[in-house]
C-alpha cells in the first residue's frame, strides 16, 4: 500500500501530462507533414527528440549535485507555479469563463497559416522542418520537466518516464492510425487533473524542502488533492452559476 | 535567434501566464519560508498552512477573472452597441 501511494500519483501525473502535451505536438506535426510534406515534418520532430534527449542526459546528472533539500524547494515552486497556472485555466474553462482549447481549431489555424506561406514541397522544407522541431521543442520541454520534477526528488524517475514513454506511445500509434489531430482527448478534464496533481505535489515539496513534517507522510498527497478536487469542483459551480446570471 | 527567443518565451509562458498570481503565489511561498519556519506555528500545522494559503489565492484569483471577465463582456457589448448605432 505505501509503494502504491509513492509510485501511483508519479506515473499518473507524468503519463496525463504527457498525454495534453502530446496530442498537441501531435496536431502540429500532422498540420506540418499534411501541408509541407512529411520528411520534413518527421525530420523536425526527430531533431526535436534527439535535443531533448541530449538535454535530459546533460540535466539529469547535473541534478545529482544539487542538495536534495535545496532540489525539493525549487522543484515544489516551480511544479506550484506550473501546477495553479493549469488548474486555474482548467476551472476558468469548465465554468465557462474563458473557452475551451480545440484541437480541431488549433489543427485547422496551423494548417491555414503553413498554407498561407506558399504551396511549393522542395525535397526539404525549411519552414515545415523548424515548424515541427519547435512544435516538439516547446511540448516535449514540458513533460521533460514533470518528468524530472516528479520523479527527481522522490527517486521515481524511471516510474515518471515510463508513465510519459506509454502516453507519447499512445499518442503515436492513435495519430499514425487515425491521422488526423485527436480532438476527441478530452483536454480540459486532463489539464484539470494534471493540475491538481502537480498542485499538490508542489506543496507537498516545498513543506519537505524547508523540513516540515507532513501529518501522515507520503498520504498527505493523497489528502490535499481531495481536498483541492473538491475545493475547485465547487469553485467551479460556483463561478458558472455567477457567470450566468451576469449574462 | 528568433526560434531561441520564442523557445525561451513559451518556457517562461510555463510558469508565468497571469504575473499577478504568480507573484501571490511567490510571496506566499516567501512569506511561509521567512515566518513559519521561525517557530510562530506549531511543526505539523506549517504544511496544512502553506497548503490552505495555495488554496485561497487559486479561489480569490479565479474569482478576479469572473469580475475581469465581466467587465470585458460589457465594455465589448458597449463597442458593439456603439457600432451598430
Amino acid at each position: 500500500m505505501h509503494l502504491w501511494a509513492h509510485y501511483a500519483p508519479t506515473v499518473l501525473a507524468s503519463f496525463l501530462a504527457a498525454l495534453v502535451e502530446f496530442v498537441e505536438a501531435l496536431t502540429i506535426v500532422l498540420a506540418v507533414g499534411l501541408t509541407r510534406g512529411w520528411r520534413s515534418s518527421l525530420l523536425g520532430a526527430a531533431a526535436g527528440v534527439i535535443l531533448l534527449a541530449l538535454l535530459v542526459a546533460c540535466f539529469g546528472s547535473a541534478l545529482k549535485a544539487i542538495p536534495l533539500q535545496s532540489l525539493q524547494l525549487v522543484v515544489g515552486i516551480l511544479l506550484l507555479l506550473f501546477g495553479m497556472r493549469w488548474l486555474r485555466k482548467a476551472i476558468l474553462r469548465s465554468a465557462g469563463i474563458i473557452g475551451l482549447h480545440d484541437e480541431e481549431a488549433a489543427y485547422a489555424r496551423e494548417t491555414g497559416r503553413l498554407q498561407s506561406q506558399g504551396q511549393t514541397r522542395p525535397a526539404f522544407d525549411k519552414l515545415g522542418f523548424l515548424t515541427s522541431f519547435k512544435a516538439t521543442i516547446i511540448e516535449g520541454l514540458e513533460v521533460v520537466f514533470i518528468v524530472i520534477a516528479v520523479g527527481s526528488t522522490s527517486a521515481t524517475l524511471l516510474p515518471a518516464a515510463i508513465g510519459a514513454a506509454a502516453a507519447g506511445l499512445g499518442v503515436i500509434i492513435l495519430g499514425v492510425a487515425l491521422r488526423a489531430p485527436l480532438s476527441q482527448v478530452p483536454e480540459n478534464t486532463l489539464k484539470f487533473t494534471v493540475g491538481l496533481i502537480l498542485t499538490c505535489f508542489g506543496v507537498f515539496w516545498i513543506g519537505e524542502g524547508l523540513s516540515f513534517p507532513w501529518p501522515g507522510a507520503d498520504w498527505a498527497l493523497l489528502l490535499m488533492f481531495v481536498v483541492l478536487f473538491g475545493v475547485s469542483r465547487l469553485g467551479v459551480r460556483w463561478l458558472g452559476r455567477r457567470n450566468v446570471v451576469s449574462r | 535567434m528568433k526560434i531561441l527567443i520564442g523557445i525561451l518565451r513559451e518556457i517562461l509562458g510555463l510558469f508565468v501566464e497571469d504575473l499577478g498570481y504568480s507573484i501571490v503565489i511567490g510571496l506566499w511561498v516567501g512569506f511561509v519560508a521567512a515566518f513559519l519556519s521561525r517557530g510562530q506555528v506549531s511543526l505539523s500545522w506549517r504544511g496544512p498552512v502553506l497548503f490552505l494559503g495555495v488554496v485561497l489565492v487559486l479561489l480569490e484569483n479565479v474569482t478576479r477573472s469572473l469580475r475581469r471577465g465581466k467587465v470585458q463582456s460589457v465594455e465589448t457589448r458597449c463597442e458593439n452597441r456603439t457600432k451598430t448605432s
